[in-house]
């Protein structure tokens, strides 16, 4: 097959959901909402087409010997003094399993929706949310640039708020998704920082540039390690958020509250491990910075102890599941911090697929155990083996496990609460100059 | 300088404010919509034509009305545009046309209508006066009709006192400016074009100091803000989106400072930078614990429109880019947000957000409206506001590294206030709300009109930012 052939197909995976997207948000706002139907139709269409052009497009690249794709499609704006936002996509080893992973799993989320989402209020609104997570996921994963990558995990960040609260007619889910965003947002500084710092330093955004041209996993930087260190860091900053890890993990359990879809697609599959990706991308800098590898390696062992911990105390099924994701996504950022790139990519697929089975399946999971009860001829003994721990602290593990470590609770009282009590008295100051009354 | 036989920015001035007493003596409030919206729609195509005929006049051209004032003996053109103003020209036109249509009927009160048409026409003649005596004296007038929007005695003392000082430093640089220049013998030191080397010599001392006291209360930069939060809070009617959206701060900045006295302001540029930072920052943060959403809107806006300045001080002219960009996209999502608010209030009354209304559930599409014109001012990829602060941190980051992080942190809070707003104010339990109409079809339209204009320059930039790049490269004395 043509490279030309390769670019269109790389085009068309990551373009059709987006261009799925703003005709029906287009037809939604000119004619009102379309039928359950006819959405159906259109996201299956889309995702079908997307998944086909991914395999397509990763079986010419494999029989053809096609190791790195780098799709240049221009600018997409330039200014003075030399700056430009390239529209680069880059599908290589690292890009094509993720992909494949994106467009698969969406297609089975999208086609299982269907049926659960069906006659609920927010029916269009689901599946546009779902078709721009599509796109950012998609952008996130070709981008060729960290520019493109920034604009596809914002995408990705916004989509996850708004289907956190996508139930808005209760109070709480709003309230979660409120908490989610607000770690987004902060952890987007970090990929933001981070983006400025690799153009001014390196004088380019496209990752081939920066990093020597080799094909994942082989790249390298010329960057010192000072800013090699402080890049890489801001991008583990923005990976903490994104990922659900230690101290930035609280709103992961929360973001249970959405459907349950949107869950699998987002905690179980592929928004939790957007965080892994942009940390395998930016690998050279890694490996020019030990500070920041052991870091990682840190972070991710300790979300790896704390998913496990608290884990193994939740009483409902979607929080189990959310802390077990933490878990191995900690292991897997352990894994790249280690260098053990390709263990990394392995893991976090099989990681991928099992938790999005299972937080498909976790709305039948007591009709489950009942069958189970019901072939065994009786209730199910109890899980065996307990850890050869002390009492003492056995229960003192129990409690912390129970507060949830207690990160948000420190977090709320050293950080949250102390930040609002200031603005509260800067807000009653205004007030005053200006003799409003307090609210 | 190109003289044309017409005066067409005379006419642009003149139309909104010839309609602005017309409008303010109707009863009918149907028929007052309707001459402020037509006399609206008159400017707006003036300001286009206008716009095309500096295009169509060639690089550097000035092009300027044949309207004469007699300085000192030689007659100067009192009003002329080129490329820099005609951007901000048609902008404003644009903005105005939009507040005038998607007013709710509730809000558009024969006055509030007549004041819009009175901030357009004197923001247009400050974006085309030549005369910097013009230029002050129309700086205070558009400052009236907001200060007569507020009903509260001691909001008028504190927004009048604010805009008095601020229009006080004005003067009295313009004045020292003058006395300077005629002692030298200058034939018009107060005409902008004529601005050179020799200025630069008159403002050092104490011209400069006046000169930013002025910018910073005009634009509500720390520690002179505390009208701008209440302006949003306390004016009823479309007035203050408006008045914060003309920038004239920043316009005086750009047009005086930037392209003419540059040299006399190096000194200052790191103080003025660390305090719009500081702004935007403050702002933004404030936003976060705020209640009510109409003062949520007002700290938001001054953290953007502190954005608008700070590129201006990156020195470059990525940063001046980026500037202007943000001027557009954040005038618009601004304006937008304001005018969504007036629709909202206009159904439920005042939007406490203190928790879920679930408005969303009667106003599905200004639901809908809202947020992505909101999130068409925080950076949302597809929309202007991505664009611009892309631009606007790549240039901030190169000047200021450390402080510069600063901004990053206040887009992403501004972000999450405009979430909050959006799920506080539109999500929720709707069972205890009365049965009333989404957004109807002239508010809708104008404000998909705003939306539209955020998304085509969101998803397509690249025309923009070439004519704001050229503009800046014309605007400069250099290039005439």
């Amino acid at each position: 097959m043509s490279t030309a052939a390769l670019h269109l197909l790389a085009v068309a995976a990551v373009a059709s959901p987006l261009a799925a997207f703003g005709l029906l948000a287009l037809f939604t706002l000119l004619v009102g909402s379309p039928s359950e139907r006819n959405v159906a139709r259109v996201v299956a269409l889309t995702f079908l087409s997307s998944l086909a052009c991914t395999a397509t497009l990763a079986l010419a690249m494999w029989s053809g010997g096609v190791v790195q794709l780098d799709v240049r499609l221009g600018a997409w704006f330039a200014a003075p003094g030399g700056y430009r936002f390239e529209l680069d996509l880059l599908v290589d080893r690292l890009t094509v399993p993720f992909m494949a992973l994106t467009t698969a799993l969406l297609g089975v989320v999208g086609a299982f929706s269907v049926s659960y989402l069906h006659r609920e209020r927010g029916f269009t609104r689901f599946f546009l949310l779902l078709l721009l997570f599509a796109s950012g996921m998609l952008l996130l994963t070709t981008a060729g640039t960290i520019d493109l990558l920034f604009a596809g995990w914002e995408l990705v960040g916004i989509t996850s708020a708004l289907l956190i609260g996508f139930f808005q007619e209760r109070r709480q889910p709003l309230r979660n998704a409120l908490r989610a965003f607000a770690t987004y947002r902060l952890c987007d500084v970090g990929l933001l920082t981070a983006a400025v710092f690799l153009h001014h330093h390196a004088h380019t955004a496209r990752f081939v540039d920066a990093f020597g041209g080799a094909p994942w996993p082989a790249g390298e930087t010329g960057l010192g390690v000072g800013v090699a260190t402080t890049i890489a860091l801001c991008c583990v900053f923005a990976a903490l958020g994104k990922s659900a890890q230690v101290p930035l993990s609280g709103w992961l359990p929360r973001a249970m509250e959405g459907p349950t879809p949107s869950s699998a697609i987002f905690y179980g599959a592929l928004s939790i491990h957007a965080g892994a990706y942009l940390l395998l991308r930016i690998s050279p800098l890694l490996d020019r910075s030990p500070l920041a590898s052991w870091a990682l390696v840190a972070i991710g062992l300790a979300s790896a102890i704390h998913g496990t911990l608290v884990g193994r105390v939740q009483s409902d099924v979607k929080s189990s599941l959310a802390y077990a994701s933490m878990a191995q996504v900690g292991l897997i950022l352990a894994e790249i911090g280690l260098g053990l790139r390709m263990l990394a990519l392995a893991h976090l697929v099989g990681h991928a697929c099992l938790r999005t089975l299972q937080l498909l399946r976790a709305p039948s999971a007591l009709q489950d155990h009942w069958r189970l009860e019901a072939a065994w001829g009786g209730a199910l003994p109890p899980a065996k083996g307990r850890w050869p721990l002390p009492e003492r602290l056995r229960s003192w593990l129990y409690r912390l496990a129970l507060d949830r470590g207690q990160h948000d609770a420190a977090l709320e009282r050293f950080l949250v609460r102390p930040a609002l009590w200031l603005l509260g008295r800067l807000d009653r100051l205004e007030r005053r100059v200006t003799g409003e009354a307090r609210p | 300088m190109i003289a044309t036989s017409f005066p067409w920015l005379l006419l642009l001035i003149a139309t909104p404010a010839l309609a602005a007493p017309l409008v303010a003596r109707t009863v009918d409030r149907d028929l007052a919509r309707a001459l402020t919206v037509a006399a609206s729609g008159v400017a707006f195509l003036l300001a286009l034509a206008i716009a095309v005929r500096t295009q169509l006049a060639g690089p550097g051209a000035l092009l300027v009305d044949p309207v004469w004032l007699p300085l000192l003996g030689q007659p100067r053109p009192l009003l002329g545009v080129d490329a820099l103003s005609a951007g901000p020209l048609v902008l404003f036109a644009l903005l105005g046309l939009c507040a005038a249509a998607a007013l709710p009927s509730a809000s558009a009160r024969p006055g509030a209508l007549a004041r819009l048409l009175l901030i357009e026409s004197t923001t247009f003649g400050m974006y085309g006066s030549l005369h910097l005596g013009v230029f002050a004296l129309l700086w205070a007038a558009s400052a009236a009709p907001v200060l007569s929007s507020l009903t509260r005695a001691r909001a008028r003392l504190v927004f009048g006192l604010y805009q008095a000082g601020g229009w006080l430093c004005l003067t009295s640089a313009i004045a020292l400016l003058a006395w300077r220049g005629a002692a030298r013998g200058a034939a018009a030191p107060l005409f902008v074009p004529e601005l050179g080397a020799e200025a630069v010599a008159d403002a050092a001392g104490l011209v400069v100091p006046l000169l930013v006291a002025a910018v910073l209360l005009r634009k509500g930069i720390l520690p002179t803000h505390s009208w701008l939060p209440m302006l949003f809070q306390e004016s009823a009617g479309g007035a203050a989106p408006l008045f914060v959206a003309a920038h004239a701060g920043v316009y005086l900045f750009v047009r005086v400072f930037a392209l003419h006295l540059r040299p006399a302001l190096l000194g200052a540029i790191p103080l003025v930078a660390v305090l719009a930072i500081a702004t935007a920052v403050y702002g933004a943060l404030m936003a976060l614990v705020q209640r009510d959403l109409r003062r949520t809107l007002g700290f938001l806006a001054m953290s953007q429109s502190s954005f608008v300045l700070v590129g201006f001080l990156c020195e470059s002219q990525l940063g001046t880019v980026g500037s202007l960009m943000v001027w557009f996209s954040a005038s618009f999502a601004l304006t937008g947000l304001a005018l969504a608010t007036a629709c909202l209030e206009s159904r439920f009354g005042t939007v406490d957000l203190a928790l879920p209304r679930g408005f969303a559930g009667r106003t599905p599409r200004l639901g809908a409206l809202f947020l992505v014109l909101g999130l068409g001012a925080c950076g949302l990829p597809g929309l202007a506001g991505f664009v611009s602060e892309d631009l606007l941190f790549h240039a901030l980051l190169e000047r200021y590294p450390l402080v510069g992080v600063a901004m990053i942190v206040a887009t992403a809070a501004n972000g999450y206030t405009v979430l909050r707003a959006y799920f506080h104010a539109f999500q929720g339990p709707a069972q205890a709300l009365p049965a009333i109409d989404d957004v109807g079809r002239r508010e809708r339209l104008a404000l998909t009109v705003m939306l539209l204009a955020l998304l085509a320059s969101g998803l397509y930039p690249r025309p923009a930012i070439e004519h704001v790049s050229a503009a800046i490269e014309q605007g400069s004395p250099g290039a005439r």
